[in-house]
Parts: C-alpha cells; structure tokens; sequence
C-alpha cells in the first residue's frame, strides 16, 4: 500500500466526517451551564434542583449587564438522579452542563436516608467532576439554591468561595470537595463530617435580584453546624465550636483565630485572640489496657492578635503564661469535639485510618465494629503553642494606660 | 536495510514501555502495595531481558521469525514465528480497542468508535508504512512531548501538596501473597514483558555492541519511572479509590487546583494517552509486519494493509468494554507467559544444546 | 547540451554578408537586432561588421572599446589582414574588452547575442569574435522587499545574477567560493549557477544537486520557483524542502553553513538546499543581535508558529467540545456572546478565517493607492459590524486576528504558507473530532514530517533523528553565543564540519583599577 494511496484514504475519510454529522459537538449557546445542584427527597423520590447561569445577565453584547437574576433555578424529579437530570429536557430548552458545577447540596432529609446513588453517579460519569463542594442543608436544598448572595452574581460560585475563604482563614469547617467525601467514606472509618448551610436572618427569601439593591439585606446564606455522616448517611449534627475541635484533632487547621481568656480558670471573657498561622496534628494510637487511647499532640505557632490581660510581653515569663492559657483553650476546644464525636460514634477524625497504619493486625480484628470501638475510646490530648510575634506593642493597652498615669 | 541509533533504539524502548501505563494504576490487586509489586515485576523483566539479549547475541542480525527459524527449523519455526505476529496484531488490537474504550469513555461519549480506532490506525499504519526509521523519529518528537507532560503534572502534583506517603500504609498488610499473585503473571505480562518486542527491531540497531548497555539501562529507568508514578496515583487517591477509577491519573489531575486557572488540565493526561497507546499499537504492528514478511517473504509493502485490516476487524469482536476487560484480565495473561517466556526459554534451551554459537562461528 | 544538438549546429561562413544575413533571418528580421557594417584604417580592404541586440548590451562599450578601436586604431605592421588569422589579431591587439571569445558556429553565435554579448565577423573568416559588452538597463541594488532586518545589511538581490553573484562574493572573499553557471530553459536559456564553499561542502549532495539541475527540461524558467520544484525532494508535501531569500548576507551564511545556494538570472530570489525544519524559524537577524535577545524572539516565532496553525482549531474544540476545560467565568464570558450567534462555532470560523485570507490575498493584488482603504474596510467593517450584528462573536474575531497577526512572525513566508493551509485541515478535524480531531491530525503532521528529507537530510534533525555528533542543538531552540556554536548546524557529511575551533569563550582584557 503506497503512502499516497493511504493518504487518500485518510483524506476521503476526513471529507467524508461532515457528512456523518457531529457527535459531540455542542454549541456554547446549547447549553445551560449549571452552577450548583440541590438534592432533595420528595415522597420517596428524588428531587434533583438546577442552579442554571444565564450568562446574558451577567456579562451581556450591549452596554451593562442587565439588573436582573443572573440564574435560574428549577427541579426534576425522578427515582434514580440520571433519570430525574434526564427529565430536564422537558422544562428547559438547553442541554444542562454540570462539568462547572460548583457546589452540591443536600438536604437533611436525603442525606439521612442515605447517598450512595449520589456517590455512584459520581465515580461513574466522566462529566460530573470530583471537585465540587458538597454541603448539607438543614431545610429545603432548593431554598438554598434560590437565595442570592451580595457582591456576587452566581450564588453557586459564591458558597464555594466562601467555604474555600473559610478554610483558608479561619478553619472552622474545611472544603469537603466529592473527592474528599468519597475518600473519607471508601477510607479505613468510613464516616465524614460535611458542613451545612443554612438561611439566617428573616425568614424573607433573598431571591428578587432587587432585594440586592438595598444596603442592606433581610437574610443572608451562612454556614453552619457539621453533618455527620457515617456510611453513606447523616447521623448527627454538631455545632461550630465543635466541628473546630474536630479540625483540631483531624490536623485540618490552616489558619485559625483563637481567643482565650487569660485567666486560669477559664471563667472571665475571652478578650484576648491569637492568630494561629501553623498548625500540625499527631496521632499515635496506643493500646493500654484492652482499650485503644489515642494520642493527639499539636504543635502550632501563631500571632498574638489582641491582648487585654495584665501581662507584660517584654517579659519572656509573660509570653510563656500566654501560650499557656492559648494551649488549655486549644485543648478545651478539642476535648469539645472529641466528646461531640465520640457521642454519634462517628470517626471523622481520622483515629481509624491510623491504627490501621500502625497496626494493621488490630485493626483488622475490630474494623467490623469499629464505631463502638470508637466510642470507647480515650483521646489524650496535648498542645505545644509558639506565640511567634506579638505584635507592635509590648503590654496592653490598659496596662500601659495605668501606668502612664502613675 | 533501515538503521536506528543506540540513542533512537533507546527511546524506542522508553516510549514503548511507558505506553499507556501510568494512566493505570497497576498492580492494584496488592491494595497499598502495588509499587512492591511494581518492582518486582521489573526486576523480573530484565531477567527476561538478559534472556531475550543472550538469544539475540547469537545472531545479531537476525529477527525473532529468523530466530524460531534458526532454532526449530524453517517449518516449525515459521509457524512459530506466525503465531507469534498474530500475537503481536493481537496485542496492537487490544490497543486500538483501548483507544475506543477510553475515548468514548472520558473524551467522546457520543461518537461511534469505530471512527475514532480507523483514525489511529490509520495514523499508525501510515506510520508502519513509512519504515521503522520513521517511526523511532516520530518517537524522537513524541518523547519531549511526553516527558515535559508528565514533569508538569508530577510539579503540580507537588505543589498542591496533593500526595500523602502516608496512604502507601500499612505495608504488606495481608501479606506477601497478595503482592505476589499482583505481580506474577500480571504485572510481568504488562508492561514489562512486552520487551520481548526488542527481539523483532535489535537487528536494525547500527551499533550492535552497544545494544545490552543500552537496553538494560532504558529499561530500568523506565521501571523506575513506573513505580514512581505507581506510588504518586497511590499517595494522591488511596488504594481505594484508586481501585474503583478507570483512569486514576486522570481522577488525579482532575483534582489539581492552582490559581484558578490551572484547573482543567485533562487535556494533558488524553494526549498522553493517546500518545502512548499509539507508540505502542503501531510498536506491535510494525513488529507483527515484520514477523510475516521475514516467514513468508511477501514484501514488507503488501503487508501493511492487510495487517491493518485484520486488527482493525477484530477490534470489533468484543461486545462491549467488559469483555474487553474481561478478556484482557483473564483470558490474554495466561496466554501471555508462552510468548513472552516459554518460546524464548524454549529457543535458549535449544540453543545450548545445539551449541548454536560455535556452530555459526564455523560456517 | 547533448551530442545531437552538437551536430546540428551550423558553421559559420567565411561569407561576411552570408553571415549577416542569416543572423537576420535567424532573428526574424527583429528590430533590435542592430548591425554596423564598416571598413577600417587597420583593414581597408576587408569589411567588418558589429551585430548586437541593442538594449541588453551598453552602449558606451560597444562605442569606446569595440568600434572606437576597430576602426580608428591600425593593426601592427606584421599582424595578418586576412580570414581567421585577423581575428585572431583582432582579438589579442584590438578590442579592448576584458571577455572575447572566439566562435566558430553561427549558434553558438546567436546564443551570445541572446546573452548580450557584441558579435564581430570579419569578411572571409569563418570564425568571429563575441566581445562581452553586457549592459542595458536594469534595477539597482535597493533594500531587500520581504526580508527585513533592524540590524544587519540593507542590501537586497536584484533581477541580475551576475550582480548578485557579486554581492555574494563581496561577502566571502576567497577564491573557495566557488560558482559553477548551468543554462536551464530550451527557450529562456536562463543562466543558473550553483554556488558552494569549496572545502566546506558536502560533495555529495553537491552532486545530487547538479544531477537534479540537469534533469530538468522545461522550456523557460522565470523566477527561481521553477527550479525549487524541479529539485526538491518530496512534491506532495506542504512543507517546503529549500530556503530561498533575497538576501546576499543569508546566502553567504548558508554557504559558511555548507550548504549550497541556486541563484536564478532574472529574480533576486536565491534558492538553498539542504534544509531543515528548524532552520525556517531563523531570521538572519538572530545571526546580529545579542544572542539572548536573538534567543527569546526565536521561540517566540516557535510559539507564533503553533498559535497561526492551531489557535482557531483549539478554540472551536474547547468551545463546542471541552467546554469543561475552560474557566466558569471565561465560558459564561464566551456564553454570552455566543447567545444569538446563527452559525456552528466551526462554520464562524471558517467564514473569518477565509475573509481574512480574502483580505490578505486583495491586500496584496490590489494597486498601492488604495491599500490603506481596503485596510479600514477589513478592520472596521468586517470586524467590528459583523460583531455587531451578531453574526460572529467578539471572541472569535479575536482569535482570528491573533492567528493572523502570529502568521506573519515567520521569517520564511513559505512556512508561513504552510501553516495557513493546515490551519484548515485542523478547523475541520477539530470542529468534527474534538481534541481527538486535533491530536490525530498534528500525529498524522508529524508523522510526514518525519519522513521528508531535504537532500538527503532528515527535515526534522537534530530532533529526530537526534544527532550523530553532540553540539548541534546550539542553534536550534535557542542560539548560543557565537564562540559557543562551533559546529554547522546541519547534519551533513561535511568535510570540515566545525566553524572555529574548540575552546574557550574569548577572555576579555581584565581591567583593574590600579595598574
């Protein structure tokens, strides 16, 4: 066969494609793109909620972009989810394009009947990315996808920043991407916690574009508790300060505001905050005593933010008393979330995954009831804080006040 | 006669041995393990390899149909040799189905397949067509390609911080057996055994003394790049998921996130793909024209297409992708072993007895 | 020319006006064909004559140094005044011309005529003399036209080969250039010479290139296109196999490079053979700047290079195929524009791709004068109202300006050719295939390239194949300072394959402060 001869061919075969039309083509105008999906259970059935752009509004041919929503927001629903997405077609005129989904949220109820049809669409289908948020809601999944945020065009895009901006700098929940969630529940305790959002404010939905032309506004998209959730199901609810032990003790913590009181006993106000800008968790499990007690030791440094107490910071003492008191708030906020997770039997700290690094053999005989083992188990606690700068000034200023008047 | 350099015959072996393989997590049946398992089956592999040079050096300028020739007679031998080019189409078929199934998987979900394999086969047959020269420079260019690639995912890879060493624990949690039955005939078969394929193009090597240096010092490289890559999809996923994924390199970069904007780089991972899933069919295609043309002495030319044909035909005798799995998993690696060890031992055995060396040093 | 052709030529007679006249009849009675009959002091007795064709031959040389002498000036008291002997004379004692040759049949004759040379018949003699008296009008050497540097000489070819082989020569002067004239065209007669550095070249493909220029039999050839097509090695491919240039500094590099140069009588365009891929991304600019700068400009032609051949194919796939590739802001971006678009994405770009090449093509036929309307009407009105109108979308007239902007980086337009035409190919893959479209066809590019050789040498070395000798990359990617490169770039059987020898950068005079 001469090389003409096949290049021929190949040019016939190129020729010849138009004619067979264009599989996979789809026009940008084709489309909706979906920014966020809401999962709610209806009656038994699956109703599946779609955050769709429209891009007109938001970045329009001719002069400003117009006032108006720049998403739409509608469900379908059906027994299994492809079949509910499947079912889109007869309320839209677009073809509806999940591969910039930004954020999934369930709604309480789905999430406690279990969500492993969910997982499977997930790992199955190419277009339906691993790195979305997933997110819990405590009411209606589609009330959330409704509300507008300010500053923002596309609320879908929004919540994912705002978790990402919450983790980055204050890390009282973490991001909990489908990747994270599906490695979490494939993993050696096969629970996780996912944060929730909720409506707060009025009970006024923020869902007119003209609601947003006020300074103000009547609600507002908050996150909230963190869903535990064991297996494939929601078990429990903790509370903030809780789910900040649990990022304590899961070494999640990337930067964090710690206040703390400088007084011993823990009873005064926290006036006093420090800037935790590194932190790092350790686990070492131990058995003693036909119990597992695991060892959680953190090492962390950080910025003295604002400081009330009678200290003087010139002194080295004096800075050591404050690591102190910032140490026993650290351990008070992890014994916090220990107790929380230790209640619904829920490992989302990780103690699991690492008796099984270091002893496959144990864990082997107890992973089948792991959860009660859990339960049983004690967490030791230690923090060794390093307050590395404290600030421009030496003492407090109501310190320095006094003694400028004396 | 066509002559390749010891550096192209080099490349040739790394871009044939990489092939697809990274995109795999392989060796997964070892759970956290698979890099144990990894290793040794590439060190296995240049056992194979020591065998398949000693046959070689008896007859330098001989091919692997030239070889069974030589060793089992010219009837027997021919046959030998023939079945061993089917097996060569045979290994290039399951390529071109690889392509189909992970196009319309991942790339494509809507187009008939069987545009998407004509079209890379006919890009490998043009390439067969053209000469084995043509084909270890269309390598030269790939390689860059690959490798500047692969550099950028494994540096993304790091900055995100994404891999955990700590997933590759426990080790040897159930034990050495499992390794073991992940490695052997697994792991042996593919990739590392396909080496034997060297056997077919060392003759057109110019320099000859060369050759074993060369070869062993690619191959280990490339088994060490694998089990890097091995141990990066494993600390990135967990053996868990990187179990139940398809493509796991693909699920991997699909997680990188950098500065929102090096967000989407699939593209990356589907032109590896494709660029090692062609070197590799048409790798297995050239050899198989080879093999035929040296048996039966029809010109290299009138071989190629019908070659072509038949791997483009039978790429259709699967069902579906399960079968194609199924059959690859099961069926093909007990059948792999007798080409890629029991013909060779089998002519080495012979070899000794027959005190081929000497006798060649004589005539 | 061949033995048959020998036969057929017809003496001259010793007859003066038998000769005139076939000369005449010859040229069919043309009318610039001049002829001077005349007697002179030195031989009263026999009549001579001067035929030429006016205007390829100047006219001050015929009058100072031709008529002048042969009828004012007297033979020597012992020369012979009569037949061939006087010619002979003629020529050692009287015409003052520096190249006279004897010819002795009337072909051979008429074919110097053509040429521009001054004929001289004497009666009685069947030989005469052709004195060199080339001249006539032609252009002079200006700024080269396509090839335009900043740094570097501003001198440019002209239609005359032997002014151009001047200007190279003026370049190398040593007597190892060598130059060696063919005569193509049955009609044009056109004068071809093969220039090469003697010592440096790869005598093999030197004769490859002498056994190419003798197969060719056509019956004119105008421009140096001709004989690129007859020579190069592969005619069914897009890329070219030859450089050409109409610069004499550029074909004095090729030759210090071993290369060997074809120059055409009647263009300033110079061919060179054999080439590589990379060498069509050299501007001779890269050889006068500083080499870091030269170096940074050189990949960004590599770049342009893909941006001009790929852009529009990459852009219809990842918006009507990968939409997931791009960011959320920039696909709603592009959304929104889209929105109320009537075309398929791929359908939009082939309409602004072939308008540009529509533009393109009329810039350059259309007369001067009105170059800059046409350029306000392709800008403004095809742009900026189709956008308008909706009929395409902001982006994709952005892409097709960028790639049309990228094409013109290519200091060789026939590369730049070739990626206009591919360009093509890609939309059309991409637009059906996707990415895969895209990947299958640059694999199929590849693939060809690879197996194209330009006299014998892999187009695409030092890639692949890899060199057989170290050092050849220094010119490729990136150029390296001068002292550094010390091989010629192509990987050629060269008799004296290294520029200057091993060693060292130059060490600068260390300056100190204190002596």
């Amino acid at each position: 066969m001469s090389i003409g001869k096949l290049f021929k061919l190949f040019l016939a075969i190129v020729l010849a494609l138009p004619a067979g039309g264009c599989w996979n083509r789809v026009e940008l105008n084709e489309i909706g793109i979906v920014s966020a999906t809401g999962v709610d259970l209806k009656e038994g059935k699956w109703q599946i909620s779609y955050q769709v752009v429209i891009p007109q509004a938001i970045s329009g041919n001719v002069g400003t972009p117009s006032s108006a929503a720049a998403v739409n927001v509608f469900s379908t629903t059906g027994d299994s989810f492809r079949s509910a997405i499947s079912r889109a077609s007869q309320e839209t005129s677009r073809r509806l394009y999940f591969a910039h989904n930004q954020i999934v949220i369930i709604s309480q109820e789905a999430a406690r009947s279990g969500l492993e049809q969910l997982f499977d669409v997930y790992l199955r289908n190419a277009d339906s990315r691993e790195t979305v948020s997933v997110f819990l809601a405590k009411g209606s999944a589609r009330r959330m996808l409704e509300q507008l945020i300010p500053l923002e065009k596309i609320p879908g895009a929004a919540i994912q920043r705002m978790i990402a901006n919450e983790e980055a700098n204050s890390s009282v929940f973490r991001e909990m991407t489908m990747h994270d969630v599906l490695f979490d529940l494939l993993g050696a305790s096969q629970a996780t916690g996912i944060p929730s959002l909720t409506v707060a404010g009025s009970s006024e939905s923020l869902d007119q574009a003209d609601k947003l032309s006020r300074t103000n506004t009547p609600s507002k998209v908050r996150l909230n508790d963190l869903g535990l959730i064991d297996k494939d199901r929601l078990v429990g609810w903790i509370s903030k300060s809780e789910s900040r032990g649990v990022m304590w003790l899961a070494g999640h913590i990337k930067r964090a505001t710690v206040a703390f009181s400088c007084r011993e006993d823990d009873k005064g106000l926290k006036e006093s905050s420090v800037l935790v800008t590194r932190a790092k968790t350790k686990l070492r499990p131990e058995k003693s005593g036909g119990k597992w007690v695991m060892h959680v030791a953190v090492d962390a440094e950080g910025t003295l933010m604002e400081y009330n107490c009678e200290g003087d910071l010139t002194k080295p003492g004096d800075v050591g008393k404050v690591e102190k008191a910032i140490e026993e708030e650290i351990k008070r906020e992890m014994e916090l979330g220990w107790q929380a997770v230790r209640k619904h039997k829920t490992d989302v700290v990780g103690f699991g995954g690492s008796i099984r690094q270091n002893d496959s053999k144990a864990w082997k005989s107890m992973k089948d009831d792991w959860p009660e083992e859990f339960s049983r188990m004690d967490a030791r606690l230690s923090v060794r804080m390093k307050v590395g700068t404290t600030g421009m000034s030496g003492s407090g200023f109501k310190k320095t006040q006094k003694k400028a008047r004396s | 006669m066509q002559q390749i350099g010891k550096r192209q015959m080099s490349i040739l072996i790394i871009v044939f041995l990489i092939g697809s393989t990274p995109l795999f997590e392989l060796g997964i049946k070892a759970k956290q393990d698979a890099w144990i398992a990894m290793t040794l089956a590439a060190a296995a592999g240049l056992l194979l390899t020591v065998m398949y040079l000693r046959i070689h050096k008896r007859a330098p300028e001989a091919g692997l149909s030239e070889l069974y020739m030589m060793h089992f007679g010219k009837w027997l031998g021919g046959a030998v040799g023939l079945l061993h080019a089917c097996w060569f189409a045979y290994e290039s078929m399951r390529n071109v189905r690889d392509v189909g199934e992970l196009t319309s998987m991942a790339l494509l979900t809507l187009t008939p397949k069987w545009i998407v394999m004509l079209l890379i086969l006919l890009a490998s047959a043009y390439t067969v067509s053209k000469g084995l020269e043509v084909f270890v420079r269309v390598g030269q260019l790939l390689f860059p390609i690959a490798a500047v690639s692969y550099a950028l995912v494994l540096l993304l890879l790091l900055i995100t911080g994404l891999p955990d060493i700590h997933h590759l624990r426990p080790v040897l949690e159930n034990g050495f057996a499992p390794v073991w039955r992940a490695a052997f005939p697994d792991l042996l078969s593919f990739p590392f055994g396909q080496i034997v394929i060297m056997l077919v193009f060392w003759k057109y090597v110019a320099e000859k003394k060369e050759i074993g240096r060369i070869t062993y010092w690619s191959q280990t490289g490339v088994s060490i790049f694998l089990i890097m890559m091995n141990v990066v999809i494993m600390s990135v996923l967990g053996p868990e998921l990187a179990s139940v994924s398809s493509l796991p390199l693909l699920e991997v970069v699909q997680l990188i996130r950098l500065a929102n904007f090096l967000e989407r780089l699939d593209v990356i991972v589907t032109l590896l793909l494709f660029i090692g899933l062609y070197v590799k069919m048409t790798a297995l295609y050239m050899a198989s024209v080879f093999s035929v043309n040296a048996v039966t002495g029809i010109a290299y030319r009138y071989c190629v297409m019908p070659i072509g044909l038949l791997i483009y035909g039978s790429s259709f005798l699967e069902p579906n992708n399960t079968y194609h799995i199924w059959i690859g998993l099961d069926i093909t690696l007990k059948v792999v072993p007798l080409f890629q060890v029991a013909l060779p031992l089998l002519m080495l055995l012979v070899g000794v007895r027959k005190k081929y060396k000497a006798k060649t040093k004589t005539s | 020319m061949n033995k048959q052709t020998q036969n057929a030529l017809t003496p001259l007679s010793p007859s003066l006006h038998a000769n005139v006249k076939a000369v005449r009849s010859r040229f069919g009675g043309s009318s610039d064909l001049v002829v001077r009959l005349f007697r002179s002091d030195a031989a009263p007795d026999r009549e001579l004559a001067v035929v030429y064709v006016d205007g390829l031959v100047n006219a001050s040389t015929i009058n100072e140094s031709i008529m002048e002498p042969l009828m004012g000036m007297a033979l020597p008291e012992h020369a012979p005044r009569k037949g061939e002997k006087m010619i002979d004379a003629l020529r050692g004692c009287v015409v003052s011309v520096g190249s006279v040759r004897e010819v002795r049949t009337l072909d051979e004759a008429l074919q110097g005529m053509a040429d521009g040379l001054c004929l001289i018949l004497a009666d009685g003699s069947a030989a005469a003399l052709t004195a060199d008296a080339n001249g006539g009008d032609q252009r002079a050497v200006t700024n080269p036209q396509t090839q335009t540097v900043i740094r570097g000489p501003q001198y440019g070819f002209v239609e005359n080969i032997r002014t151009n082989i001047s200007l190279v020569r003026r370049i190398i002067r040593s007597p190892n250039l060598h130059v060696q004239m063919h005569k193509i065209g049955r009609q044009t007669n056109s004068n071809v010479a093969v220039l090469y550095l003697h010592g440096v070249v790869d005598e093999g493909i030197l004769k490859e290139v002498y056994r190419r220029l003798a197969d060719i039999d056509i019956d004119g050839v105008l421009e140096s296109g001709y004989i690129e097509e007859f020579i190069q090695d592969e005619t069914f491919t897009l890329f070219p196999t030859l450089l050409n240039t109409e610069r004499p500094d550029t074909v004095a590099a090729a030759l210090l490079e071993g290369r060997v140069a074809v120059l055409v009588d009647g263009t300033p365009i110079a061919l060179m053979a054999p080439t590589n891929f990379f060498t069509f991304f050299q501007s001779p600019e890269d050889f006068y700047q500083r080499y870091d700068i030269a170096s940074f400009v050189r990949i960004i032609r590599y770049a342009a290079f893909i941006v001009s051949m790929l852009l529009p194919a990459l852009y219809i796939a990842v918006t009507t195929y990968h939409q997931e590739m791009l960011p959320t802001t920039l696909l709603i971006s592009l959304a929104a524009q889209r929105e109320g678009i009537p075309f398929p994405g791929l359908i939009e770009a082939l309409l602004m791709e072939l308008t540009f090449e529509v533009l393109r093509e009329a810039g350059l036929r259309m007369p001067r004068a009105i170059g800059p309307a046409i350029s306000i009407v392709g800008a403004l009105v095809l742009g900026q109202s189709a956008v308008q109108a909706g009929i395409v979308s902001a982006g994709m007239v952005i892409v097709v300006s960028f790639t049309a902007i990228s094409n013109f980086v290519m200091p060789e337009s026939n590369m730049a050719a070739t990626s206009r035409i591919l360009r093509f190919a890609f939309m059309l893959m991409a637009g059906m295939l996707g990415f895969f479209g895209i990947f299958i066809s640059v694999l199929f590019m590849l693939i060809h390239m690879t197996s194209l050789r330009s006299f014998g040498v892999p187009y695409m070395s030092p890639m692949a194949p890899g060199p057989k000798k170290q050092g050849l990359w220094r010119d490729v990617f990136v150029r390296l300072p001068w002292w550094a490169v010390v091989l010629r770039p192509l990987d050629m059987k060269l008799r004296n394959p290294k520029r200057r020898p091993n060693g060292r950068k130059p060490a600068a005079q260390r300056h100190s402060d204190n002596p």
